[in-house]
């Protein structure tokens, strides 16, 4: 049983499938289950900005502890399912949706609950790195700052903590309170994945994190990623095939604003089943 | 260079090499039937030729492979790679007979036994590799897969005639090391035949993900 | 590529030359505006020569109808307003106001018997002195009467030496006594006149027979009185002491003689500093320059303004400043944060918007006129009816009338307008993913805006404060109107309680500068005082500024995002 979303007027035909349906594990694609899903688009999830729709009839899985890409070409509506998951969409007048999504089975549309509370358990890491214009220390510790915990003892911890978890601990420790501009892209980006993870999070949320680094500070975040991932579920939306190969576990191919394909990541690239999901790996489109 | 102009070079490098050696097989057909020597060592000669077309199919690969080619590429250019190892070693198995050949010609009043059953052999084995190329060209893996069986008449004639060979050596000794030549471009003929049917699964793969190797 | 293809120059390079001679003008008509200030200003503390000088005799220009000498400095070196064959006049200080009946005199050069001012005589002995009345004296000593019977000649070798001394002493008796009169007595005034004021509220609109007719309002009257008489009996106490004080600055007396023969006693109270100003080295020269403009800053004036230091105004200016800032920032920041971050775009909004622009367009004194009626009359009138039952009663206003805080209000409406726009525009630089970065960690907006926002946008805020003093405290016509006066009895932050006097009058430098410059009895006196205010205005506002540009600079380091 697969969960995959068709297009609703076939054009373009599928792959042949084999004739013999017993030799069909290179074609048959693991579902993501009940007790593995952590976030959940369900109900036909659609959206919209003003009377313009952009997201529809989502039924999506992500599973808990995985890194999940999300691909596709230019406005296909990516970035905008990435920033409902922690509602930043929100920040835009006249938005409206259908359908529902939870984390950890509870509605995130849940009036009842608070948006800057989902935001402490759903981080971000955005495009371009934006550390505060603080100090290091005052950057990691933000999060907490704004809950009201001021402890010394548990900001410190925290500050070690989460900068080691970014693997920028070494490089920074001895200057935690000069001012953060001072470091270098890939290390700004890597304090604000320690900003991110401060609060303890269950979901880190990655908008395209590398395209403004160098392939260096690159490959540090992609391993960064990998080692985080023990601890987090990490949705990410990239627009580099190689990084979706080389990070994700698994991965979603959009395409104005529906949902094509979605599966295991190295299935989806060596042998994706919508012809659509084929020309856009393979470059021919996007 | 883009990939998907690689993967059509690819493809018409391929194409050349499967002329090529399926020209290799047919000439040594005919010079087993015509014991001709001239074109037995011309066959010979245009090995060296194969071997270069294979080592320039494997370079032009790993230049696409640096591009990260996805999906059909992909499987196109590492399947392309097996495809032309197939090909180089398709000309080796005429080579090889094209050299028994000459040796058996060496002894020029000796008849070759079996010598239009061995032919009509060689012309099955290169009508598969034939048939397994068109369906490279046309992504047919449907015509592919109905070639994999066809390997068995080839495989039938081979224990047929070995089994005859070995008879004809236990009835006249003397002739043991001509009948072993014989043998040995019956063995050749059988591998060529292998060889087709290895490139009619590598179609399979590429077209359907499928990895129908091993499946009997 | 070939040199000859690649000599094309390129357009508008006019245009360079264009901007920068506009630069170049501007800074070359402030740099002409200061130096003028500057040295007409400046010239005024630096000690000039004293000449003895002879006129021909049949000159008109007589200082003393008695004699064609006279002495003086020269204050002025100018063509004669007139005269088409360029010839010259001096304008002479020659002092002694009370004798002469003016200061200075012009002079034409060609009247002089010496007119090349490096051939004047310059006595060594001649004195200037400082007085309370009557501005500076020019004369040479004859002698000096201590006490009732002591008379020393001055020919004696230390009369110099004495007579500085015992001017000394008496300008510390008289620091003494002022103070005693301004602080002790000061406060028993004020207690006297709010218990006067109780008094006259208690009996406002009752006639005599009426008082007289209630006993509990008889009692009342009674205990107050008695108060009233028990700081009476304190103020005698100290009115003696000052008064005795002021007796022995009579003691002593000079007797002096002016180069054209007068002669006139002076008890030593009267002055204030005696020099010789011919015997000065550089180093007397720059000492007395140092400690003349030390006055200038730190003295109260005498002389209808025309004399002594402008400490009052140099205070009220500074302290006006301040309350104004205090009073426009955080309104200011507030309206523009609501303005940026919270109101939706709308008809509405924009219409504020506008509004608070043209608001920086309105004539000042309009704003003066809004002081008045809205702050003063409404505000004021409003406050003294409900906490100063007494002061309406006596008819006499607490804060309904002018006065330091109404004059900071009114500025700090008049300049609104700039801070609010430039809060807005530091705001906005504030890069929206700085923002979005705060709420993605799960802060709330205000959150946002008071932890990342604002400190980021703090250079800008202090570039709106920086534009605000700069305007605030060069205005004059509003404050006018609204708590400027020409001579204030106190100032608005003394040692007396409440401490902060926010309804107490100021004096500010900018209409100090009106007042003197414009309405002076004197104006030829004026005019060296006015030069040196408007020097010292300039040097306020310099040093205010620079102190927020400072504060700007080490927040632009610490915080800053983007290039305001």
């Amino acid at each position: 049983m697969t969960t995959l979303m068709s297009e609703p007027e076939t054009q373009e035909t599928s792959k042949p499938q084999p004739a013999d349906q017993t030799a069909a594990e290179s074609t048959e694609d693991k579902a993501v289950n009940d007790s593995e899903t952590l976030i959940e688009v369900k109900d036909n999830f659609g959206f919209n900005y003003g009377s313009t729709q952009v997201l529809f009839d989502l039924n999506l899985r992500i599973p808990n502890r995985k890194v999940t890409a999300l691909i596709g070409p230019s406005g296909c509506g990516k970035s905008t399912l990435l920033r409902c998951f922690n509602r930043m969409n929100d920040l835009i007048d006249g938005i409206s949706h259908t359908g529902d999504i939870t984390i950890g089975g509870q509605s995130i549309f849940d009036p009842a609950l608070e948006i800057i509370s989902l935001r402490k358990k759903v981080g971000m890491v955005f495009q371009k790195y934006n550390p505060f214009p603080k100090t290091i220390y005052e950057n990691v510790v933000f999060s907490l700052r704004v809950s009201g915990r001021n402890n010394k003892a548990l900001l410190d911890e925290t500050v070690e903590r989460s900068l080691r978890r970014s693997a920028l601990w070494d490089e920074v420790k001895d200057r935690l309170h000069e001012s953060a501009l001072g470091l270098s892209g890939g290390q700004m980006q890597r304090l604000c994945i320690a900003r991110a993870i401060a609060n303890e999070p269950e979901v880190i949320l990655m908008d395209e994190p590398c395209s403004a680094l160098d392939p260096i500070a690159t490959g540090k975040i992609e391993e960064l990623i990998d080692e985080l991932k023990t601890d987090y579920t990490i949705v990410i939306v990239t627009h580099n095939m190689q990084q979706a190969t080389r990070v994700s576990d698994r991965t979603a191919f959009f395409y104005l604003g529906k949902l094509i394909e979605y599966g295991e990541t190295t299935k989806l690239f060596t042998n994706p089943q919508e012809k659509r999901t084929e020309d856009y790996v393979s470059g021919r489109f996007g | 260079m883009q990939v998907d102009q690689g993967v059509d070079l690819i493809k018409g490098k391929l194409l050349a090499m499967a002329s090529l050696a399926e020209d290799m097989v047919e000439r040594s057909v005919h010079a087993l039937l015509e014991g001709d020597d001239e074109v037995a060592r011309q066959v010979r000669a245009d090995d060296d030729k194969l071997d270069a077309m294979e080592q320039e199919v494997d370079e032009l690969a790993m230049e696409i492979l640096t591009m990260g080619p996805m999906a059909t590429d992909l499987r196109a250019v590492t399947i392309g790679m097996k495809i032309s190892n197939d090909l180089e070693r398709v000309g080796d198995e005429a080579s090889t007979i094209c050299k028994r050949i000459i040796n058996i010609n060496k002894h020029a009043d000796w008849k070759v036994p079996l010598r239009e059953e061995i032919a009509a052999m060689g012309e099955k084995a290169c009508l598969l590799l034939r048939e397994s190329m068109d369906a490279y060209v046309e992504h047919d893996s449907e015509k592919a897969r109905q070639l994999i069986p066809q390997d068995e008449d080839v495989d039938v004639l081979n224990k047929m005639y070995q089994k005859q060979l070995i008879q004809s050596m236990m009835d006249k000794p003397q002739d043991i090391p001509m009948l072993m030549q014989v043998g040995v471009i019956v063995k050749r003929i059988e591998r060529v035949g292998d060889h087709a049917i290895n490139i009619a699964e590598d179609v399979v793969f590429i077209e359907e993900a499928a990895d129908i190797r091993h499946d009997n | 590529m070939k040199l000859e293809d690649l000599k094309q120059r390129p357009a508008g390079e006019p245009m360079v030359w264009l901007t920068a001679m506009g630069l170049a003008l501007g800074t070359v008509m402030v740099v002409c505006l200061l130096w003028v200030i500057f040295v007409n200003g400046i010239t005024v503390f630096w000690p000039k020569p004293v000449y003895q000088l002879e006129l021909d005799a049949n000159s008109t220009h007589r200082v003393s109808a008695e004699t064609n000498v006279f002495a003086g400095a020269i204050s002025m070196d100018r063509e004669i307003t007139g005269a088409d064959d360029g010839t010259r006049e001096y304008q002479f200080f020659v002092g002694n106001k009370d004798i002469y009946g003016f200061m200075y005199k012009f002079v034409p050069q060609a009247d002089l018997v010496e007119s090349d001012r490096t051939k004047l005589t310059q006595p060594k002995d001649i004195m200037v002195a400082e007085r309370l009345e009557y501005g500076n004296a020019i004369f040479y000593p004859v002698s000096m009467q201590l006490g009732t019977n002591e008379v020393l000649r001055a020919e004696t070798p230390d009369f110099t030496t004495k007579l500085y001394a015992l001017v000394e002493e008496c300008n510390e008796r008289r620091a003494k006594y002022t103070a005693l009169e301004k602080k002790d007595i000061g406060r028993i005034n004020h207690a006297i006149r709010k218990i006067d004021i109780q008094i006259k509220a208690l009996t406002a609109d009752k006639t005599t027979k009426e008082v007289q007719a209630d006993a509990a309002l008889t009692a009342q009257i009674d205990a107050k009185e008695k108060e009233k008489e028990k700081w009476n009996a304190e103020y005698e106490i100290l009115a003696k002491q000052a008064e005795e004080m002021r007796e022995a600055q009579e003691k002593d007396s000079l007797t002096y003689r002016l180069v054209t023969g007068e002669e006139k006693t002076l008890p030593l109270g009267d002055f204030v500093h005696i020099y010789q100003p011919n015997q000065f080295g550089i180093g007397d020269k720059v000492g007395f320059f140092v400690s003349q403009f030390w006055g200038f800053l730190s003295e109260n004036p005498r002389e209808a303004n025309m004399e002594g230091g402008i400490f009052p105004a140099i205070f009220g200016t500074f302290v006006m400043t301040v309350l104004m800032s205090i009073a426009v920032m955080p309104f200011g920041v507030l309206a523009a944060i609501y303005l940026r971050e919270y109101a939706k775009d709308g008809l509405f909004v924009r219409g504020v918007r506008i509004a608070v622009n043209n608001l920086a367009g309105v004539p000042s004194i309009v704003f003066g006129a809004f002081g008045v009626g809205f702050f003063i009359y409404m505000a004021g009138g409003t406050i003294d009816r409900l906490f100063f039952p007494d002061y309406v009663a006596s008819k006499v206003p607490y804060f309904g009338t002018g006065g330091i805080l109404w004059a900071s209000l009114t500025l700090a409406l008049m300049t609104v307008p700039v801070v609010v726009v430039s809060t807005e525009e530091a705001l906005a630089a504030v890069p929206r993913a700085v923002r979005e970065g705060a709420l993605a960690c799960g802060a709330s907006k205000w959150q946002t805006i008071q932890r990342v926002v604002l400190p980021a946008s703090a250079p800008g805020l202090l570039t709106g404060l920086i534009l605000a003093m700069a305007r605030g405290a060069g205005e004059v016509a509003p404050l006018m109107l609204v708590g400027v006066v020409k001579l204030a009895p106190e100032l608005p932050i003394d040692s007396v309680a409440p401490f902060i006097h926010l309804d107490y009058k100021f004096m500010h430098l900018g209409f100090h500068i009106y007042d003197v410059g414009f309405q002076s009895p004197d104006s030829e006196a004026a005019k060296p005082m006015v030069f040196a205010t408007t020097f010292l205005l300039i040097l306020l506002v310099v040093v205010m500024n620079l102190a927020a540009i400072l504060i700007r600079n080490h927040l632009k380091k610490k915080y800053s995002t983007s290039a305001f």
